[in-house]
């Protein structure tokens, strides 16, 4: 008589069956997902644009046909990506949360070309609600405000760190400043919780624009002015198609196109900005 | 004439130790959980099920979690077994080994991976056999590549904890050394599998750092929900980020609950 399989047996098999059930339903929805003939155009972005990119994408895909692939990531990451190439897929163009990434690219002779689509300048993103009443640079050195700034890793702390210091104000902050990692976590700060945990955050004017903070008070003040920086769009030499990566390129800083996006998102596209100018 | 009973200690004080330094922890996971549903709201929630990109996310990482949870028990029993009954040379140094995806950062892991793939036969089998890097391939290869280790250290210890002389009872009675594993060990480290391998999904859910370098955020193609909690996050949507982190908590916990409930199903467990 033929012994019934163990329990083992079955989970075994059961298993092995399951396992190939899932291969086969991953195979079939990156197939579903996958561009049937041309290859797509692949754009590494940093998150902090993302709603004006997939916005500008979707016009592009619809006017010409052409797919663009987003694939997001920190700025450090994605320029991890641009150095270490993939061979069977290489990026065509390169979006970094700031220029100070672009120009590392750049050094290492990995652009072909880049376009400016916007400008930014460092601004204070106050807490939910503002508790501590803070209306000018002056109410950050009290006691007890704490101030969260990127830390020198992300441009927004670099730049401003430095402009500070070069006017002499950097000093008199720096016992009240919360070292934060990115922009956005440091503008992230200012909402979480009930209670944030910080009085104001130094970040970009185009991240405090943002749908996430409408509500929160935003200052320009004058002792941050000359903290600036600029988002770039890069085409990079390892382009499989670079004619189309120039073209979709062009097509995000066309002040009539794809900086429409940016401005209604928030982000200052200044008129020297708008006109597009190319640099090589 | 009986003595009287020898004067026993309460056991409550030893109880109440026990509950309060357990229960500080189990305190702590209870309010971070109902913090976070306290700081988000059911329109949030809503909002995140109405994604497309958060609903392919969900699928995503329930296939790849199971994928790649299923194959860490296929290596971890095997590799258990080998390291708790054998004794080979270089088995010291393999026993460390797999301890690396353990101890090294998230980041580093997804480096690592990404710059095997560049490697020539990384190349050639992205080139002639699938695509890993920025693919789904690549999510389950990341996931597996942490949660495995996870799974062979509770393989291991299940092993270690099972007497050997039932094996060896059983090969004195006529069984293989193959035959005695699979018709007398294996159904005893039943309970350490299920571990194994609840363990490793729940790893794999939560795995972000090498997937985000390895395969980076694209959506409708390799966003699972850790990397939606990302996305969410990089633009300052504290609120969805929430959503889609109880969202994992809740399908983390259905998961786990099945899992359990099949697998330890007439061991008189639960």
């Amino acid at each position: 008589m033929k012994r019934p399989a163990s329990a083992e047996t079955v989970v075994a098999i059961g298993s092995v069956v399951v396992f190939t059930a899932i291969v086969a339903g991953l195979w079939w929805r990156d197939a579903q997902n996958r561009p049937v003939s041309e290859r797509p155009l692949i754009v590494l972005v940093a998150p902090a644009s993302r709603l004006p990119i997939e916005a500008i994408t979707a016009d592009y895909e619809r006017e010409t046909g052409r797919r663009v692939e987003l694939r997001f990531g920190a700025s450090e990451d994605i320029l991890t990506k641009v150095r270490l190439p993939n061979a069977a897929e290489p990026a065509d163009l390169f979006i970094p949360a700031d220029d100070s990434y672009i120009v590392q690219a750049r050094e290492e002779g990995l652009v072909a070309e880049m376009r400016p689509l916007a400008q930014m300048r460092a601004v204070l993103l106050l807490a939910k609600g503002n508790a501590k009443g803070i209306t000018n640079w002056n109410d950050l050195l009290r006691d007890g405000v704490k101030v969260a700034v990127p830390n020198p890793a992300a441009a927004a702390g670099k730049v401003s760190r430095d402009y500070l210091t070069r006017t002499g104000k950097w000093a008199a902050l720096q016992p009240h400043v919360v070292d934060t990692g990115t922009v956005t976590e440091a503008a992230n700060t200012t909402k979480a919780g009930d209670r944030p945990a910080v009085d104001a955050a130094i970040v970009w004017d185009a991240v405090a624009a943002g749908p996430a903070y409408r509500g929160q008070t935003v200052l320009a003040v004058p002792e941050l002015e000359g903290a600036t920086g600029r988002i770039e769009v890069a085409v990079l030499k390892q382009s499989r198609d670079p004619a189309a990566a120039l073209a979709f390129a062009r097509y995000i800083a066309d002040p009539n196109q794809g900086l429409n996006h940016f401005r209604a998102a928030g982000y200052r596209v200044a008129d020297a900005v708008s006109r597009g100018e190319e640099k090589k | 004439m009986t003595s009287p009973a020898p004067h026993v200690k309460s056991d409550v004080p030893f109880y109440i130790c026990l509950g309060l330094l357990g229960g500080l922890y189990v305190a702590l996971v209870a309010a971070l959980i109902v913090a976070d549903i306290a700081h988000t709201s059911t329109e949030d929630i809503q909002r995140g099920f109405a994604s497309r990109e958060i609903r392919a996310s969900v699928w995503l990482s329930l296939l790849s979690c199971s994928a790649a949870a299923i194959l860490s028990v296929w290596v971890a029993v095997p590799l258990g077994y080998l390291l708790s009954r054998t004794r080979f040379p270089g088995r010291v140094a393999i026993d460390l080994l797999l301890d690396v995806p353990i101890i090294l950062p998230p980041l580093v892991v997804g480096l690592s991976l990404l710059i095997l793939f560049q490697t020539a036969p990384g190349c050639w089998v992205q080139q002639h056999a699938f695509p890993v890097t920025y693919a789904v391939a690549g999510v389950v290869l990341a996931q597996f590549t942490v949660s495995a280790a996870f799974a062979i250290r509770t393989m291991r210890v299940t092993f270690d904890q099972i007497d050997p002389r039932t094996e060896d009872i059983a090969r004195t009675l006529g069984c293989s050394r193959g035959q005695a594993f699979w018709r007398v060990t294996l159904p005893e480290a039943r309970r350490g599998v299920l571990t194994a391998f609840t363990l490793a999904w729940a790893r794999a859910l939560g795995e972000f750092g090498p997937i985000i370098i390895f395969c980076g955020a694209t959506r409708m193609r390799t966003e699972v929900l850790s990397t939606s909690v990302f996305l969410e996050l990089s633009i300052g949507n504290l609120e969805s980020a929430l959503a889609v982190s109880l969202l994992m908590i809740a399908v983390a916990v259905v998961v786990l609950v099945v899992t359990r409930a099949f697998g330890l199903r007439g061991t008189g467990l639960i």
